[in-house]
């Protein structure tokens, strides 16, 4: 296995540094993983063959899978040069990729259930680049778990280097078992512990969207092994499709619901304990590391120096129960639901906030109270949410008066629960509105079912627009639109008086709007 | 705008409007943009009058919806755009003002400028217009001048580029 060359030595080329493969338990993983993928092909396989009479059909495919797999081994080769990591793959269609060191911004620690077995780890090499394609990922999917930390180190000190020259390189050390490299510089840095995970935040994990997707997950995986087409025919659902039509349909669609939502809460618990069981938060001051996942593990760096804020996430269902969650706002990371800039899953909101002023290292932005952005607002929430309703019932007015038909009672009945939702809504709405700027920092809040408060330091802006429709402009209100090379690219600071808009620009950053800009 | 209920002790700060216009054959090219974009509609109404002339109440209304819709946005909003298109440079940002409906207005330091294109479309081309792209590091920061006269648009470039060349970081 390579250790990487010590960064001390000359920058030789990258052409005297040998390619190597990856670890040779990769022999056994590949052909798993390769098994595993195609299972449902295999499978399809193995039952006609079987109806055929040539059971060896399933066998061959096996054997086919297998090659591929230990092929992937064979044709992987990576080599980490003092100025470029590249890597070649690919069995068809060969691949090379090259990252200059320079560009890395995050190096993340994998750890499948297969390679935590075998002691194997994958390391991710992310450059920050917003081109969501996959195959394009740097990812060394099998080294050793001890030569890991030492490799992340080295890989994320020469990107740090080139960046701020002035900071002494860095010699990190790790525990392999955890992956938290314990930092040695000018004196030992020490290693805060920020969070840890609490079994009871689990309690959370029902009010999160994931709840319902893991529930469609299950039945898309059902699905897949042909085994939905068997349970739709079966006794039982026919059986139930004949009980429904003597209780009565909603009673039925109640007991579904019903059925369902606890389906949905089990899977998103486990879910939950699955992805972010062991969850540590630590700081060295330089770097945050965020180490989760039960069975398998995840090791995120998120370098301070691109740090750039936080976004406390406070959805509807979880602001209900007292919970939300936390994610960094960082420059060169790639984001996305799970993406490696999330700090807290849904935990209680006193700790997340607790978390969040420790990673900003300044509780006023988390404390601050935010400036309401007034009754036009307010009336803009309401118009919004009530319109489309008012328009609705209109129309249906109209149909019925047309039709000469009487007004059904059900139908009034959604109408009412549904204006007391609206008006709820456009109330909840409104009140998550509001700004402040506090030390150097944008704070923005808006959002009901999605709320989010956004942190955001002043030097991570690098533009703005001010926006305004025609019913904004008419009311009086304008949308300020922070933009960010970090986190979502764009923060919003909606519906604010618009005689506020430029005067907050001047606040966040003193002097952007020029030679333009009137006092 | 009375700041004493917040305790935020913020001057109201106003926002001069940017100085310069596009170049008037803009609202030309706007125009023929929507022309353009109409006319696969219209034909097809063609279309369908020959091949099924029956049912003249339907390809009437058809026929005025066409003229409803095609009609402001050929006629009135190239217009109302160029109205609200403004834009302006100096050493150390870039301003435009831009839209019909919903405006915006945007502006971007130098410093974090990345790129500066040009774009002509064939349109473009035939008018001898350009638009200028500045994108800096941000997704959302991209700032667009619009149908500027090509010799404005080759110096905007070329002055933007030379500043930006000065500026260091781009803060990605």
């Amino acid at each position: 296995m390579t250790v990487p060359p010590p960064p001390e030595t000359e920058p030789r080329p990258d052409e005297q540094v040998p390619w190597s493969r990856l670890d040779g338990r990769m022999l056994l993983v590949h052909p798993i993983e390769e098994l595993l993928r195609l299972l449902p092909v295999l499978v399809g396989t193995v039952i006609l063959g079987t109806a055929q009479g040539n059971p060896f059909l399933g066998l061959a495919v096996a054997g086919v899978l297998v090659t591929v797999g230990l092929l992937r081994w064979f044709t992987t080769t990576y080599r980490i040069g003092p100025v470029h990591v590249e890597l070649r793959r690919g069995l068809l269609q060969r691949q090379e990729l090259s990252v200059p060191r320079s560009r890395i911004r995050s190096v993340d620690v994998e750890q499948r259930v297969l390679h935590r077995l075998l002691g194997l780890a994958v390391v991710k090499i992310g450059t920050g680049q917003r081109s969501g394609d996959d195959r394009n990922r740097f990812e060394l999917a099998g080294l050793p778990v001890a030569a890991v930390p030492a490799l992340r180190a080295a890989l994320l000190a020469v990107a740090r280097e080139t960046e701020q020259s002035s900071e002494t390189r860095t010699t990190e050390t790790g525990n392999a078992a955890t992956g938290n490299a314990a930092t040695g510089n000018a004196g030992a840095r020490a290693e805060r512990e920020l969070a840890r995970f609490d079994p009871r935040w689990v309690r959370y994990a029902p009010f999160s969207a994931t709840g319902l997707a893991g529930v469609a997950a299950v039945a898309g995986a059902l699905f897949q092994f042909e085994l939905g087409r068997r349970i739709a025919e079966s006794q039982v659902v026919r059986r139930g499709v004949e009980t429904v039509a003597a209780i009565g349909p909603i009673v039925a669609l109640g007991v579904l619901l019903v059925a369902v939502l606890a389906v949905a809460s089990v899977a998103a618990c486990v879910r939950y304990l699955l992805v972010y069981g062991n969850l540590r938060v630590t700081d060295d001051g330089r770097v945050l590391r965020i180490g989760r996942g039960l069975l398998e593990t995840r090791h995120t760096t998120l370098d301070r120096a691109r740090l750039r804020g936080v976004v406390v996430r406070e959805p509807l269902a979880l602001r209900l129960v007292g919970a939300a969650r936390l994610d960094a706002v960082m420059t060169g990371v790639e984001t996305g639901p799970g993406g490696s800039s999330l700090v807290l899953p849904s935990a209680p909101e006193q700790e997340v906030r607790r978390v969040a002023a420790e990673v900003l290292t300044d509780p006023a932005p988390v404390d601050v109270p935010l400036r309401a952005h007034g009754p036009a607002a307010r009336r803009r929430r309401y118009v919004r949410t009530l319109g489309p309703l008012a328009v609705a019932v209109a129309v249906a007015g109209v149909v019925l008066r047309l039709t000469g038909r009487p007004v059904p009672v059900p139908l009034t009945i959604v109408v009412s629960v549904l204006l007391v939702a609206a008006v709820a809504l456009a109330q909840d709405r409104y009140r998550g509105l509001g700004h402040a700027v506090v030390r150097g920092r944008l704070v923005a809040r808006s959002g009901s079912v999605d709320r989010q408060r956004v942190h955001l330091d002043a030097d991570g802006v690098i533009g703005w627009t001010v926006r305004q429709t025609f019913f904004q402009r008419r009311s009086g209100l304008a949308t300020v639109v922070a933009a960010t090379p970090a986190g979502a690219g764009r923060y919003e600071v909606v519906d604010l008086p618009e005689e506020l808009a430029w005067s907050l620009v001047d606040e966040v950053t003193p002097g952007m709007g020029g030679r333009w800009m009137q006092r | 705008m009375d700041d004493s209920d917040t305790g935020h002790a913020s001057t109201v700060v106003m926002m001069r409007e940017p100085a310069w216009h596009p170049s008037p054959k803009a609202r030309l090219l706007w125009a023929a943009g929507a022309a353009l974009m109409w006319l696969p509609v219209v034909i097809a109404q063609v279309v369908w009058v020959v091949v099924a002339p029956v049912a003249p109440v339907w390809h009437l209304v058809a026929a005025a919806a066409t003229v409803v819709l095609a009609g402001p946005h050929i006629g009135v909003v190239p217009f109302w755009r160029y109205r609200v298109h403004r834009w302006e440079i100096d050493d150390t940002a870039v301003y435009t003002r831009s839209g019909w409906w919903t405006q915006e207005r945007r502006i971007a330091p130098i410093s974090r400028i990345q790129t500066v294109d040009t774009e002509r479309g064939p349109l473009d081309r035939w008018l001898g217009l350009a638009t200028v792209t500045v994108t800096t590091a941000s997704a959302a920061g991209a700032v667009r001048i619009a149908a500027l006269d090509r010799d404005v648009a080759d110096e905007t470039v070329a002055r933007l580029t030379a500043l930006a060349a000065t500026a260091e970081a781009d803060a990605t």
